[in-house]
């Protein structure tokens, strides 16, 4: 838990780093708007030092400083030049849509989910995001161009129908897998990555995919992916996914595996409970 | 029973097998709800396919989606029979 004193410090850098920002972008002006956006966040992650506190204020997903800021910056950034979009690539090259259809994309909460399906919209894939109660949207929707706006299933206790019509339908799925549970005896947050979509997968036989978002040094959003093997159960792929996380230098952890409807009861800000297990995958081959 | 009705009764007793609980009997059919039965998420994709296994068909995800009750699912079934 943070003191006022942290807080206020925390925020007085950020102040320092805004102004910084207000001058570098003052002082080139004349730039053209990718040039100008790249410098600018060339700035930014020069002095880290300024900036990296927000990742420790209201942070329940713990989501890297970086990608916090660059979101408030994007947003900021719009304003001063409407015509700026994020940039976004898919790091393959030859990438193509028909190897993404009716597929599951398991990815985590870090701010770039809608980065992730603008990507894949932009090669041409129809794409249904499942998404918690509450979670602001439309917003990022807007602001990442999406255009169709996706198909959005609640998670609830009719979910899986849902997707399974929209993979039939040769949609992608976009799913964060990633939760939380507050330790009320340790106080501290426990991070899991759900077995359900991963099971979902196994059951239907649709093909999965492992994604992820990161900025790069260029201030362009880089979308990492990889196929699960078809034959792993779905304990293991959901394994293999914590490991995909870490080699892309995914920051926070550790992670472990989970089941978000018995854990969670589907409610926001579960808390551990002391017979919180895993559920067992019928789908084991 | 009809056709469907018995598809309906298997489909929630495999279910429950595969969660370790007892059947229910064809009687339960006309009073159960889903939620009675406590199925999840991943219960009631499993329930679906079970029923196009049953009934070798497809059935519509989202039409599930409203059923509440047994006898909902059934009417349901039985009136996208032809579709």
């Amino acid at each position: 838990m943070n003191s006022d004193k942290n807080v206020a410090l925390i925020e007085a850098k950020f102040r320092e780093g805004q102004k910084l920002l207000d001058s570098f972008i003052g002082q080139n002006s004349s730039l053209g708007t990718s040039d100008l956006f790249r410098k600018s966040w060339h700035v930014i992650v020069k002095n880290k030092a300024l900036f990296e506190g927000v990742a420790l204020l209201r942070n329940r997903f713990d989501i890297e400083w970086d990608n916090l800021v660059y979101f408030q910056f994007c947003r900021f950034f719009e304003k001063l030049r409407p015509d700026f979009v994020p940039p976004i690539r898919i790091d393959r090259p030859d990438i193509s849509m028909e190897e993404f259809c009716g597929s599951t994309l398991v990815t985590v909460h870090n701010l770039l989910e809608i980065a992730i399906a603008r990507a894949f919209q932009k090669i041409g894939l129809e794409i249904t995001l499942v998404s918690s109660p509450g979670i602001r949207l439309p917003g990022h929707i807007r602001f990442f161009r999406l255009a169709p706006a996706p198909l959005i299933i609640r998670r609830d206790r009719n979910c899986m129908l849902l997707m399974r019509d929209a993979v039939q339908l040769r949609r992608a799925l976009i799913v964060d897998v990633d939760y939380t549970l507050y330790d009320p005896e340790a106080k501290m947050l426990h991070r899991r990555i759900g077995i359900n979509s991963f099971e979902f997968s196994k059951r239907t036989r649709t093909p999965l995919h492992y994604v992820f978002a990161k900025i790069d040094v260029e201030g362009e959003i880089v979308v990492h992916l990889r196929k699960a093997n078809s034959e792993d159960s779905a304990g293991h792929a959901a394994q293999e996914f914590i490991r995909f996380l870490t080699t892309n230098d995914f920051r926070r952890g550790p992670l472990s595996v989970g089941d978000w409807f018995a854990d969670t009861g589907g409610k926001p800000n579960a808390v551990l409970k002391k017979s919180s297990s895993l559920r067992a995958s019928n789908a084991d081959g | 029973m009809s056709r469907i009705e018995q598809a309906v009764l298997s489909a929630v007793n495999l279910i429950r097998l595969r969660r370790q609980q007892n059947p229910i009997e064809g009687k339960d059919i006309y009073s159960l709800t889903l939620d009675d039965l406590d199925f999840d998420s991943m219960d009631r994709l499993d329930l679906v396919m079970a029923l196009e296994d049953y009934l070798d068909r497809l059935i519509s995800g989202a039409g599930m989606a409203k059923v509440r009750t047994l006898t909902d699912l059934i009417q349901f079934l039985k009136k996208t029979e032809h579709e």
